[in-house]
């Protein structure tokens, strides 16, 4: 089989194609640029990845990331894809880390003191998360109002201000499942609204 | 240094300090009038109300603390005060202990509290909640509940109700009177509603199934579900696709940037949206369509169907009544036409098939193909026009574009007047046909395959005279193009 430019993704999740990819590689810039991007992208993630309890959503991540690789476009033109698409790659990570152990089962009230303190942290973090791709969205949405934006400004503003009078009522009763699954249930609509609002614009 | 400092915290923590939860319940019963209010006012916990045949209040409230020790958590449950207080009925609070901010006091305690009450079913119900979910049963009386941030459920209530929420889910199943609901960023999910129903919603998805006696529904960035209902509907929206089935009464729909579907509406519909298909499938009366950027599609409407269109195509088919049509940039096409039709439109091709009515098609840059009409009057430039099997008066203004007709008169006058420029005018007649002929063109022939008796001057670009008996009038008018009158008609 001659290896070309097209087989290198499925090299990549085929580790016995590997040998041949790197041969390829040899003599193709394009896709060595490609590969490396990849590997980058892989080694910063790996960084940031741990286990949790929904093991179908790093391979999601992954096909996120494949997906909004584009080979025929050159690097320079790509960086706020890659930019976007990290920090999606980190708010998706931390949203597990948050939110799952803020479920805790039904007929329990309240976290434990190791619990809150995870939640906590995670939260501090995707906090932040949320916060960088607010500044990415915020160019979007000062740009002149077409219908679309102003529903989502309308929403991001709701949002926020139900995120901030739920942290109020949480500084009171930071043990409270209830409260604290409110909370992260905010920040990942907050999350998905900014990600589909920077998706949408990356898109047009 | 501070970072070393919280993660030593975090893990001195994890190991050494722990929780004690305590719990203490509440339980008090009192009398009320019949027809009394009940009013709850809560926060931090569920509340789940059930009526009853009886006249007694009875509330059941669980009380949980979570604290660094069991004497604070005791202490502070005890202090969580639940107030039943005779109003015009009763009025249940709960009133909790301020707590200091210091992370050695009030911070370091949570609560909630958890109600369950059981109240008489003639008995109105208030209730505004907030951070848990809310749940009433069988109520008879009318009930105002608020809450946010907790799902909220409603079931098989009576009388007229409304129920507001907020960044959270609200049902409502089997209410046998009005039922106003008001959310934002929560889904709304209603059903089996006897008595008018009316749902403002932003945010979420919207899902009503039979709600007998109308329904309005407010939403927007959500799509819209509309079924097995009755009565007037009014479906607004935007950003959200809207979809309504087994409609029994009049439609409005108004939405934006979004696909609208009508499948069996048995009054008269409105569909209007923009940048979204509209598709319609079986309607009762007359249906009017007003859309941009919009694909429309839909067969089978028992009435009228009025079409309002900009750069999307029109396909219509099974309509019972007149059909009209003014689209911009988009093609039309139309079958099974039981009247007349009329088309107005640019740069997209006409067909029409199957109409039982006259043609009137307006058009510009584009083709016009007619089969099977009672009769054609077509305006165009710039693309052909095919007429076969037109069974009234032909009238064709043609601008670069060749026009071909066949007659289906059956023995009939049919006038026949057609003018183009820069391609060919080919008519086709039965072989009784009888008209009086005016035809002229120039850098073209004219060639016929009837007998004509000249009446006036003869030339190959121009003549005058009658094919059989002269009974109608027929006038082609062609410029750079050839005339031809061929036999092949019905």
């Amino acid at each position: 089989m001659k290896f070309e430019c097209g087989d290198l993704e499925h090299a990549l999740r085929v580790a016995e194609l590997m040998p041949e990819a790197r041969e390829h590689l040899k003599h193709c810039p394009q896709c060595r640029r490609e590969y490396h991007l990849w590997n980058e992208i892989s080694s910063s993630a790996r960084a940031l990845h741990e286990d949790w309890d929904t093991p179908a959503l790093w391979p999601g991540i992954r096909a996120a990331i494949e997906a909004e690789r584009k080979p025929e476009r050159p690097f320079w033109k790509r960086w706020p894809v890659l930019a976007i698409a990290a920090l999606v790659v980190i708010a998706a990570i931390l949203t597990p880390l948050y939110w799952p152990r803020a479920h805790t089962p039904a007929d329990r009230d309240f976290l434990t003191e190791r619990a809150l303190a995870d939640v906590e942290k995670s939260e501090a973090a995707y906090r932040q998360s949320i916060e960088n791709l607010s500044q990415l969205a915020d160019a979007k949405l000062k740009q002149p109002a077409s219908p679309y934006i102003v529903n989502e400004r309308e929403k991001l503003l709701a949002l926020d201000a139900a995120i901030a009078d739920t942290r109020a009522n949480v500084r009171q009763n930071r043990f409270n499942v209830h409260l604290q699954t409110t909370l992260a249930d905010l920040y990942r609509e907050k999350q998905q609204t900014l990600q589909e609002l920077l998706t949408r614009e990356q898109k047009n | 240094m501070s970072r070393r400092i919280s993660a030593l915290f975090v893990v001195l923590c994890a190991t050494a300090c722990a929780r004690e939860e305590y719990t203490r319940t509440f339980d008090k019963s009192v009398n009320v009038q019949s027809g009394a209010p009940v009013s709850i006012e809560h926060k931090f916990g569920s509340i789940t109300v059930r009526a009853h045949a009886g006249s007694a209040v009875t509330i059941h409230a669980e009380i949980r603390v979570s604290a660094s020790d069991a004497q604070r958590a005791q202490d502070f449950a005890n202090r969580v005060e639940i107030l039943v207080e005779p109003s015009s009925g009763v009025s249940i609070r709960t009133r909790y202990p301020e707590t200091s901010s210091s992370f050695f006091g009030g911070r370091n305690i949570s609560y909630s509290v958890h109600y369950e009450v059981t109240m008489p079913e003639s008995s109105p119900l208030s209730v505004r909640n907030a951070f848990g979910a809310v749940e009433a049963t069988g109520l008879k009386a009318g009930s105002d509940i608020t809450n946010s941030h907790g799902n909220l459920t409603f079931r098989d209530g009576r009388g007229s109700s409304r129920l507001q929420n907020s960044f959270a889910r609200i049902e409502a199943v089997n209410n046998q009177g009005d039922l106003t609901i008001e959310t934002n960023n929560g889904g709304v999910q209603a059903s089996d509603i006897t008595g008018r129903l009316v749902v403002r919603d932003r945010f979420a998805n919207v899902t009503v199934a039979r709600a007998a006696k109308g329904v309005s529904i407010n939403n927007s960035n959500g799509a819209v579900d509309l079924s097995d209902s009755g009565g007037s509907g009014e479906v607004r929206n935007s950003f959200g696709n809207v979809t309504v089935r087994n409609f029994r009464g009049d439609l409005i729909v108004n939405t934006t940037n979004a696909t609208v579907e009508a499948e069996h509406i048995q009054g008269p519909a409105e569909l209007n949206t923009t940048f979204g298909a509209v598709r319609f499938t079986d309607i009762g009366q007359r249906l009017s369509i007003r859309t941009n950027n919009s694909r429309v599609e839909g067969t089978d409407v028992r009435g009228p169907l009025s079409v309002i269109d900009s750069f999307g195509p029109v396909v219509a088919s099974g309509i019972q009544g007149e059909v009209r049509v003014e689209s911009g940039n988009g093609g039309v096409t139309l079958e099974r036409i039981a009247g007349a039709a009329s088309v107005r439109t640019s740069f997209g091709t006409v067909q029409a098939a199957d109409i039982n009515g006259a043609l009137t098609v307006q058009n510009n840059n584009g083709a016009v193909k007619a089969v099977n009409v009672k009769g054609a009057n077509v305006t165009t430039s710039f693309g052909g026009v095919l007429l076969d099997g037109v069974a009234g008066p032909i009238q064709v203004q043609n601008q670069n574009g060749a026009v071909e007709a066949t007659s289906s008169s059956h023995g009939a006058c049919q006038p026949i007047i057609i003018r183009t420029s820069f391609s060919t005018v080919r008519v086709h007649l039965p072989a009784e046909a009888s008209y009086r002929v005016t035809a002229n063109t120039s850098f073209g022939k004219i060639r016929t395959d009837f007998p004509l008796s000249v009446s006036g001057s003869i030339s190959s670009d121009s003549l005058e005279g009658t094919i059989g008996g002269g009974k109608c009038e027929m006038r082609l008018t062609d410029n750079n193009g050839s005339i031809e009158i061929l036999r092949g008609g019905a």
